[in-house]
């Protein structure tokens, strides 16, 4: 028989075999996971659809109803918001849909690991399967939901600049942004259920202190507060572009996807290193 | 094979690998978190002692694996094997020892997983295999192959809710068969599925085992006596017994267990006075379940009866079950038309002798019963009356042993010629 090179695998406590973390296996790795990754991206989406009637019209709905929901509240004056400078619909819808991407972005990772929690303290695929899952799964929501805005903007007969090719590049930043924390996030979510839920929390409080369904304020609080909420400039930023609104400095997108890089980097170390601690503690 | 190669075929090298775990939940979250947060640091460890209700799962195995070589992992439920299972399946982190594992490993632990109940059985096996690590051109190149083993046919292009248990688990298994593992792990998969598809699924496991180095984990002591080359046997994490003698190992298995209570069946117009057995280290009839026999030795067994008076006649009978519940032999004084006349309400002593006893190594149970012989309904009816042990000529997981008359001949009768 002739000897392939095996591949060999040392199991130790986990003191020592952080030692063994290296980028070369961990990006090694993440290679092996691409192919498992789209399979169950691919695998949830038909089942998805295919429990459906309506299918592909539940993931366009929601920005249009709750895009609608804060029009009427507009139009009835039960709240009242000032001048955008656009029409409010794509005012409310483009930005909502930036926000919903960004928390979308941040529960994806920990539900797709949760769903994947009996197969991980069964089997060994590389993990990084779950995060590429969590990933298109965010990335296909967002390219759905980009249809009802693009229809409602041409149904409205609003123009739509070139700038508005940006819109997309500045919702992969926000995605990215919610994403790293999010699997950042992992192993404590799964360790105790209370930080899903603070976060749920936080994320509900997050929306209406930004401005998203109403343009930023001349003064007072929430313009001090929003002075230091990146979520801020990775909202009004790109749907400026989209709506043609001249951009002082896109510089905060940038550092927005640096920080984001970053985090997820230690995010994804952070994964690797307690998954087996998590498994073997709260695994199926 | 050269033995140059000898240390390259090791396969699995399990060095005084031990784990330990926390009864209570909510304590094992916090420890979990100190582990988190302590393997960042540079600071001690609490990885070799115990803390508040924590225990050893695993404690101090070690063992080496080579190819074509097999250990059957055997244990009550709890005593660690699954554990030590996901350590060598790098599932989980040992907190004492390191365990080697070269080459690529093929868990048959869980059959199907990956698979979604809504899909198709064939987009499930792609789900499946993508999540055992085939490659998409390995699948395409494999999914006839997987299809016909598990004999599917045309409802693999329906849903797998609609599939029954055993359907899902013969597609599971199909599609882990296709792995060419180096190493292979086998953890009690082949407990559903009917006998023709386990017996097609343990010749597929022989097959590949001649090539892996494989850990067999089972309840079922004929799968681990048929298929391993060693026993290692845990008890509450620690090894209790580790060798080549797989009947040995199994025997220990079974003496784990507490032997069960007598049971009295029958309608309660015989009953079981007192029952003996000869044991011939002390030359007497014992009530105990000391007795021990060889290969050959007889075995005999007094017992007396308490007989209601409408009672007339009855016939007796014995049968021995070995640990695994399986029955071994059996006697009935009907086989030589023989019945016993009741002498009116009262008791009566009786004697039966089963001459050289063939029994395989073990703990056997004796069942006696007396029965109507025209109705054949039971007057009484006493399971695990009473215990003996044999101690065979030799090591077998069969059910008996004999020596045999061996020799050698000049020339072999060729009767077709």
């Amino acid at each position: 028989m002739a000897h392939k090179e095996l591949k060999v695998s040392i199991y130790s406590p986990a003191k020592t075999s952080k030692k063994s973390i290296s980028l070369r296996l961990m990006f090694a790795d993440l290679k092996d996971a691409r192919f498992l990754g789209r399979q169950i991206f691919i695998r949830d989406t038909k089942a998805m659809f295919r429990q459906s009637l309506l299918g592909f019209a539940w993931a366009i709905l929601p920005p249009f109803l709750s895009g609608g929901l804060w029009i009427f509240l507009n139009y009835s004056g039960a709240v009242n918001i000032t001048d955008t400078g656009i029409p409010y619909p794509i005012f409310v819808i483009s930005g909502t849909l930036l926000f919903a991407t960004f928390t979308q972005a941040l529960n994806t990772p920990s539900d797709a690991v949760n769903a994947g929690k009996s197969m991980m303290s069964k089997l060994n695929f590389p993990r990084e399967a779950l995060l590429l899952n969590a990933f298109y799964r965010t990335l296909f929501d967002f390219s759905l939901k980009l249809i009802p805005l693009l229809l409602i903007s041409l149904g409205l007969g609003f123009s739509l600049g070139w700038s508005a090719l940006l819109y997309p590049l500045g919702a992969l930043v926000i995605m990215l942004f919610g994403f790293s924390i999010g699997v950042f996030l992992i192993p404590f979510k799964m360790l105790y259920g209370d930080i899903g839920r603070f976060i749920g929390l936080g994320t509900q409080l997050l929306m209406y202190a930004t401005p998203i369904v109403y343009p930023m304020p001349e003064s007072g609080f929430i313009k001090d507060f929003n002075a230091f909420n990146p979520l801020y400039y990775l909202i009004s930023i790109p749907r400026d572009w989209f709506t043609s609104i001249e951009v002082a400095s896109a510089v905060p997108v940038w550092v927005g996807l640096i920080v984001a890089l970053i985090i997820l980097f230690f995010g994804w170390v952070l994964y690797r290193i307690t998954m087996p601690i998590i498994i073997e503690r709260v695994g199926a | 094979m050269p033995t140059l190669n000898k240390d390259q075929d090791i396969l699995i090298k399990c060095e005084s690998v031990s784990k330990k775990f926390c009864r209570d939940f909510k304590r094992s979250l916090w420890y979990g978190i100190k582990d988190v947060s302590l393997s960042f640091s540079d600071r001690g460890d609490h990885n070799s002692v115990l803390r508040k209700d924590e225990f050893w799962a695993v404690k101090d195995i070690n063992f080496e694996l080579r190819r074509g070589e097999c250990i059957g992992l055997i244990g009550h439920n709890g005593a660690g094997k699954s554990t030590l299972l996901k350590i060598l399946n790098g599932l989980i982190n040992p907190d004492e020892g390191s365990v080697t594992m070269r080459g690529r490993v093929g868990a048959l632990i869980e059959l199907g997983a990956g698979f979604n109940p809504i899909l198709t059985g064939r987009e499930n096996v792609y789900n499946n295999a993508a999540v055992l690590g085939f490659t998409k051109a390995e699948i395409d190149a494999k999914y006839d192959a997987i299809v016909a083993f598990s004999e599917i046919g045309e409802f693999i292009e329906s849903p797998v809710q609609n599939y029954s248990s055993g359907m899902k688990v013969r597609l599971g298994f199909a599609i882990a068969a296709e792995m060419e593992p180096d190493i292979l792990l086998i953890d009690e998969v082949l407990a559903v599925g009917d006998l023709g598809f386990i017996i097609k699924c343990l010749n597929r496991i022989s097959e590949l085992m001649t090539k892996t180095a494989t850990i067999f984990v089972s309840h079922s002591m004929p799968m681990v006596g048929r298929v391993s080359s060693q026993v290692l046997l845990m008890h509450k994490g620690e090894k209790q017994f580790f060798g080549n003698d797989t009947a040995q190992g199994i025997k220990e298995y079974v003496d784990l267990f507490d032997s069960p209570e007598r049971i009295n069946q029958g309608n309660g117009d015989i009953e079981l006075a007192r029952v003996t057995l000869y044991n011939k280290a002390t030359h007497s009839f014992v009530a105990d379940h000391s007795t021990v026999l060889e290969t050959a030795d007889d075995l005999k067994l007094r017992f007396t009866l308490d007989i209601k008076d409408n009672v007339s006649d009855f016939n007796l009978g014995i049968t021995m079950f070995d640990a695994q519940l399986r029955e071994t032999l059996s006697s009935n004084s009907s086989f030589i038309s023989k019945t016993f006349k009741s002498t009116g309400a009262g008791q009566q002593h009786f004697e039966i002798t089963l001459p050289h006893i063939i029994l395989a190594s073990g703990k056997y149970a004796v069942t006696l019963v007396a029965s109507n012989p025209t109705t054949d309904t039971f007057y009484m009816r006493v399971t695990n009356c009473i215990y003996f042990s044999v101690k065979a000529i030799g090591i077998s997981w069969g059910t008996s042993v004999v020596a045999g008359e061996w020799a050698e001949v000049e020339q072999t009768l060729e009767i077709n010629k």
